[in-house]
């Protein structure tokens, strides 16, 4: 555990878990860590999108429209997955939710505050899987993660709904657990050592186990089917950690100290991207929550990042730009619609015109922004989502272009319900201790201390 | 001979002006110092600008986008009052007009300049000509009819026309392309809020749900250009060997958005929905304007870089083209809204265009360009003929009106001579065009002519049969008020009409412009 984990940690359960402090107090507090880790995660400040912007690829010479498997095959890859980047930046979104997720839970302080221990907890059981390439303190990690995860799902135990969902997913992300124990030890047995960066060969069948389990935890086909019946009935705060911060350090250890499981198991993870992109894009259209819309964004996002992870180096690049757009817009969303304290969007969305002109737009606005449209950074992310693989041939670009229209069609529904539907209930401004406010803030503080430190 | 033009638009820009002016001492709200001087220092402005050479900076051609964007700016950070939103953005339209509309006419014709990006010649300056002149006409046919969130619709139409100006001046497809679904976003928002209508939300989503549907076809193809080739400037793509699979293939898949934006048949259905369920001016800013992007693409981008895709694809666009000019006729007859037969005649007469354009020859890509010109005046006036009656009667069904003509004389003539202009009556825009296009394919195929031509008799029936329901015969018992046309309808009207009939008269010296220019960009690209 780096000393940033530690603080992080010994903090939080000193401000959180001691008695007779505040409500503000503990605003305060939820708001520090999170501009603080975020600031010492980042190095100082660093407005990641820059670094992660996309230049032109080499001109191509063969004047083909491009082939398969040209540029994607195993053969291609040859184990030069992973390692690409730090997870800086990740690091920073999971910090982030946590401060989008604490100030949701704060803001019915009548639930005591074991949920934002338990958020802390997890979100630092997620940091140290960034800084580990041990198996079995991956293990630890992934588990110390989940588990607060499921609890927290759970937490609210006179909701039957989420009891139900609980349930789920506890049972469910056992069994994954099993799979990667089988995993792990087929890996440990082959190579003689716990530490991924010293394996000298990536078992197959290991790989394989190992690849369901970052499936299911990422919510991607086929492994996805936990995914909108346990965020459909989950308050905002909570949503915000199993939407993005249960899946971020995920997606860093399959092109990271995971990576050879992509080169080992190349055609499951390449199938599993196609289902996902092809799952997402149908199974979203017919969602009426937005926990159950979310859930479908992160099967289809999760197939485009696991096909990106299937180009090897040369989509490398274009996979984080992608996955820092995808998470950091949907942080956004959440802590935006966080308004209100629940998910269901039928009832609810028609009452966002209340707070003026510029709340349905700003809705608008991140609903174009995930669904890719130009000229937002979305759109940017998906020219470089398609740039990324562009190796696989022209065929398939337009199938994912294709697919990829579907969702900003059913996230613009939640635009129109923003924007046009008349008011169905009485609603209050958020109040500046919003979640809104804190992703704004954090934003804001990243942008200005990288300016600072830039100059 | 374009210091001529020059004197002739801003003549039309200062009488133009002086009916606005009265409009100030008519209605208070409307009436400010502010209107009357910068009425003398527009003018003043606009005539030097039109002596002295206009500048060629690409900071000139982002002036509209800019002005919008000052435009939010200023309401959304300062304490002006809503109220006076249309009476700023009406001189920041015209702002734009003097100075894109002087530049685009201060142009050279024949040369084309690269400049920062943007791409000046006779092929897109007529567009950016168009969008400059029929921006102030929307804002002023607003003035009357749109009475709530007045701040963001006029932001919105603001940046509409800024985006435009760019899109009709962009060398770089991908930039086009991007500029293109922009479009999509405010007027999505302007039919979702605005329309005067129950079905408005379900028109702008399928209206989002049909221009985005398309860029699935397209993008795949910018994200080869651009992460394979190396480029997406048109400058340099004319320069590389395509295959002809690849130029079949792409032309193909690109021609699918640009018709959805055209519209041709069957993928015009947005269409009626989205102008009955706009509000007026809305209607005159989509089909006087943005349908115009779909065949400016064809004529900018497909033909020139994939012309192996036209040889391929042209005979069964051309049959395409050809039936949504019959069937969009047809379809005019039997409609009982009146916007619903405008709606359709623009599905024909825009058809008509992408014919013209298929034809791939100096000619029919000049007919073309002139049939959009006149398509663009005569249906936002004829768009605006039907916001004046929908204001006072508030319906828009046919059998509801008669016998106007002697309760709206002057509104009468202006709507007599805008559906002459519709229906290609010579001495028109539409005649100049339709008959250029014709003469091209007669010249090729007489039966495609024939065809094609059906639509000047069809046109015929519906436009005279309109007329005559609605302004002739006994007065129905709704139009019984004398309510004459208000100054800004005045002047929406006359300029709609004035440019129907300019461009009937003064067509030979554009032609001639036009012609050159493709001929160049033609013979070039279309080797033997």
């Amino acid at each position: 555990m780096t000393p940033l984990e530690l603080g992080l940690l010994g903090a939080g359960v000193l401000l959180f878990g001691a008695f007779q402090v505040s409500v503000q107090a503990r605003w305060g507090a939820t708001l520090g860590l999170a501009l603080g880790g975020s600031f010492l995660t980042l190095g100082g400040g660093n407005l990641f999108l820059l670094r992660w912007w996309p230049t032109p690829g080499e001109a191509h010479s063969t004047g083909v429209v491009g082939f398969f498997p040209s540029g994607g095959s195993p053969e291609y890859v040859g184990g030069q997955a992973g390692w690409v980047y730090s997870g800086g930046d990740l690091k920073f979104i999971l910090l982030f939710l946590f401060s989008l997720a604490g100030v949701g839970f704060l803001r019915h302080p009548a639930r005591g505050v074991e949920p934002l221990l338990l958020g802390l907890v997890s979100v630092v059981a997620g940091l140290i899987t960034f800084s580990v390439d041990n198996l079995i303190l991956l293990y630890l990690g992934l588990e110390l993660q989940a588990l607060c995860l499921y609890t927290l799902v759970g937490f609210f135990k006179f909701q039957e709904e989420r009891t139900d969902a609980a349930l789920r997913y506890l049972l469910s992300g056992s069994l994954v657990s099993g799979f990667m124990l089988w995993g792990f030890a087929r890996l440990y047995g082959g190579n003689g050592t716990f530490q991924a960066g010293e394996f000298l060969g990536w078992d197959s069948l290991g790989s394989a186990w190992v690849l369901g389990v970052i499936l299911f935890k990422v919510g991607a086909a086929p492994f996805h089917f936990w995914a909108p019946v346990v965020y459909t009935p989950l308050e905002w705060g909570t949503l915000a950690l199993t939407t993005g911060a249960a899946k971020v350090n995920l997606w860093y250890l399959l092109v990271g100290p995971l990576g050879g499981v992509v080169t080992s198991a190349w055609w499951p993870t390449w199938w599993a991207g196609l289902l996902s992109v092809g799952v997402g894009s149908i199974g979203g259209f017919f969602q009426t929550s937005l926990g159950g819309v979310l859930a479908y964004s992160g099967v289809i996002n999760g197939g485009y990042l696991l096909l990106l992870s299937t180009a090897g180096v040369g989509g490398s690049f274009f996979y984080g730009y992608y996955l820092v757009v995808y998470l950091l817009s949907t942080a956004l969303l959440v802590g935006l619609l966080s308004v209100w304290g629940d998910t269901r969007f039928e009832t609810q969305f028609s009452a966002w015109g209340k707070l003026g002109v510029a709340f349905p737009l700003v809705v608008y606005y991140l609903t174009l922004n995930l669904g890719g449209l130009p000229v937002f950074p979305g759109f940017f992310a998906k020219l470089a989502l398609l740039g990324g693989l562009g190796g696989f041939g022209f065929f398939l670009l337009w199938g994912v272009v294709a697919a990829s229209v579907v969702p900003a069609v059913y996230y613009v529904a939640v635009g129109v319900g923003a924007l046009f539907k008349p008011l169905g209930t009485e609603i209050s401004p958020p109040g500046w201790p919003a979640p809104v406010v804190v992703a704004t803030l954090v934003v804001g503080f990243n942008g200005v201390t990288t300016l600072v430190v830039g100059m | 001979m374009s210091l001529l033009f020059k004197n002739l638009f801003f003549s039309f820009v200062s009488v133009f002006s002086g009916l606005f002016s009265r409009v100030d001492e008519s209605r208070e709200r409307y009436f400010s110092w502010f209107n009357q001087f910068g009425l003398v220092l527009l003018l003043t402005v606009g005539v030097g600008l039109s002596w002295v050479a206009p500048p060629a900076g690409v900071w000139l051609w982002l002036t509209p986008l800019g002005g919008a964007l000052l435009y939010g700016l200023i309401f959304g950070f300062t304490w002006i009052d809503p109220a006076r939103a249309g009476s700023w953005a009406w001189w920041f339209s015209l702002v734009g007009l003097l100075l894109v509309g002087s530049a685009s006419l201060g142009h050279p014709p024949g040369g084309a300049t690269l400049v920062g990006g943007l791409l000046l010649d006779s092929l897109g300056l007529p567009y950016v000509f168009l969008t400059v002149t029929l921006l102030p006409l929307v804002i002023l046919a607003s003035l009357d009819s749109i009475r709530q969130n007045q701040v963001t619709y006029y932001f919105w139409v603001l940046f509409l026309g800024g985006v435009l100006v760019l899109c009709f001046c962009v060398e770089d497809f991908l930039v086009f392309y991007i500029l293109f679904e922009i479009l999509g976003f405010p007027m999505f928002l302007l039919i979702g809020q605005h329309g005067p209508r129950g079905q408005r939300v379900s028109a702008a989503y399928k209206f989002f749900v049909y221009t985005f549907g398309g860029s699935a076809f397209i993008l795949p193809v910018l994200v080869y250009l651009h992460w394979g080739v190396g480029s997406t400037g048109v400058v340099d793509l004319r320069g590389y060997q395509f295959t002809e699979y690849e130029q079949a293939l792409f032309f193909g898949l690109c021609a699918l958005p640009f018709g959805v934006k055209i519209p041709v048949v069957p993928l015009h259905l947005w269409l009626p929905e989205a102008h009955v369920e706009a509000p007026t001016p809305i209607s005159m800013l989509l089909a006087g304007l943005l349908l115009k992007t779909g065949g400016y693409a064809f004529l900018r981008f497909l033909i020139p870089l994939f012309p192996y895709g036209l040889y391929v694809w042209g005979p069964a666009l051309t049959g395409v083209a050809l039936f949504s000019v019959v069937f969009g006729s047809l379809y005019a007859l039997v409609q009982v809204d009146i916007k619903r037969i405008i709606a359709y005649a623009s599905v024909a007469h825009i058809s008509l265009v992408l014919v013209g354009i298929l034809t791939a020859t100096p000619g029919g890509a000049a007919g073309a360009t002139y049939l959009m010109l006149a398509h663009g005046y005569t249906s936002a006036g004829l768009f605006a003929g039907i916001g004046t009656l929908y204001d006072r009667y508030h319906t828009r069904t046919i059998r509801a009106y008669g016998g106007l003509a002697g309760v709206i004389p002057l509104g009468g003539v202006t709507f007599f001579i805008l559906s002459l202009g519709n229906l290609s009556f010579p001495f028109t825009g539409g005649f100049t065009g339709e008959f250029i296009i014709l003469a091209e394919l007669g010249r090729s195929n007489l039966v495609v002519c024939f065809l094609a031509g059906g639509t000047v008799f069809l046109s015929l029936v519906y436009s005279m049969w309109l007329f005559n329901r609605l302004w002739w015969g006994d007065s129905s018992a709704r139009v019984t008020g004398h309510t004459e046309l208000t100054p800004p309808e005045v002047g929406v009207l006359f300029w709609c009409t004035g440019g129907c009939l300019l461009l009937g008269w003064g067509g030979s010296v554009f032609v001639d412009w036009t012609r050159e220019c493709y001929a160049q960009l033609l013979y070039t690209s279309l080797g033997g």
